[in-house]
């Protein structure tokens, strides 16, 4: 029965868990190892399944804090805070047109820059479709904290873009 | 045509404020997937092609056969506990082979041999006995004779 519903219920999360994790550890290995581990802490959990309130919102806890164990103990450097805003004036060649698929790249690397909590929500929100509450759940946050950092990690975006608009319509003009 | 891009304007001002609903966020979403974009909202289709893009990463298709492994695991052969069997038959088998049997009625194929009468008269048989054993006893007597005379 507890087979059943783990194949059922729990095993589809890997993808979402996955991803999750993949953004974290920047290694598609260990995201994987990641999710592994945590399926299998899951699984050695079942009598529990009952009491719990999300499931999902528990597996993506679970992971966040396997992947935080792993950073540490990698020791990699966090990324600033103002990190991201350095990356929205790119020093490039002011004549280059800017495609579309040149500005998604530059939105990836102001996202991998932004603070890893916005990160987080914005991930979790944009990729996953969770709810405020079911963020606020699994990153430990309060409301407002996640409504916060979904303003300011979507504001560096918007200003990324705003910034390369503006570019884009200069070089047409001239 | 108008009226689509001053609810989008909104919806997008609602949006960076952190104030959509998921549902409004879906409908900005699907918008913007769309090729036929206002040329003025076009550079914001770039965001949601990433997050669309960034929601197809995948695990390599191995990782659900890797996860249902783990929490099930094969059984291996246990050569302890095949050893101990072994050994304990082993045992078994040397006493039972190795133990003198207790004497009993003979069951060997001798004993098995029919008998039949050699004499029908009583008296013949009595004599024939007694001639046998005074044979024997004679022949006893002469090998105790050879043993006291050494």
């Amino acid at each position: 029965m507890s087979l059943e519903v783990f194949k059922g219920r729990i095993l589809p999360m890997k993808d979402k868990l996955f991803r999750f994790a993949f953004r974290l550890l920047q290694d598609i290995q260990e995201a994987e190892d990641a999710v592994q581990d945590v399926m299998a802490g899951i699984w050695a959990k079942r009598a529990e399944w009952p009491q719990w309130n999300s499931i999902e919102a528990y597996c993506m806890t679970a992971t966040r804090n396997n992947c935080l164990d792993r950073l540490r103990r990698r020791r990699l450097p966090t990324l600033q805070q103002d990190s991201a805003h350095q990356l929205s004036s790119p020093d490039h060649d002011p004549h280059e047109k800017m495609t579309s698929k040149e500005l998604i790249q530059r939105i990836r690397q102001c996202m991998d820059a932004l603070p890893q909590h916005q990160q987080q929500v914005i991930r979790l929100r944009e990729m996953e479709g969770f709810s405020y509450n079911e963020i606020a759940e699994v990153l430990d946050m309060t409301l407002d904290q996640v409504k916060i950092n979904l303003f300011r990690g979507r504001n560096a975006i918007r200003q990324l873009i705003t910034k390369q608009e503006e570019k884009w319509k200069k070089q047409n003009q001239q | 045509m108008e009226k689509a891009k001053s609810t989008m304007i909104a919806l997008l001002e609602k949006y960076w404020r952190a104030e959509t609903t998921l549902e409004e966020e879906k409908i900005l979403a699907e918008y913007f997937r769309e090729p036929s974009t206002d040329p003025d909202l076009q550079p914001y289709n770039a965001l949601f092609a990433y997050f669309e893009e960034e929601a197809g990463v995948l695990p390599s298709p191995g990782l659900e056969a890797r996860i249902l492994h783990s929490i099930t695991p094969v059984r291996h052969f246990d050569w302890g506990m095949f050893s101990a069997a072994a050994a304990i038959l082993v045992l078994v088998a040397s006493l039972f082979l190795l133990t003198p049997k207790p004497a009993g009625p003979i069951q060997n194929s001798t004993a098995v041999t029919r008998i039949t009468d050699t004499y029908d008269d009583p008296d013949q048989a009595l004599a024939a006995v007694r001639h046998a054993l005074l044979i024997a006893s004679n022949h006893l007597n002469e090998g105790r004779k050879q043993i006291i005379n050494k």
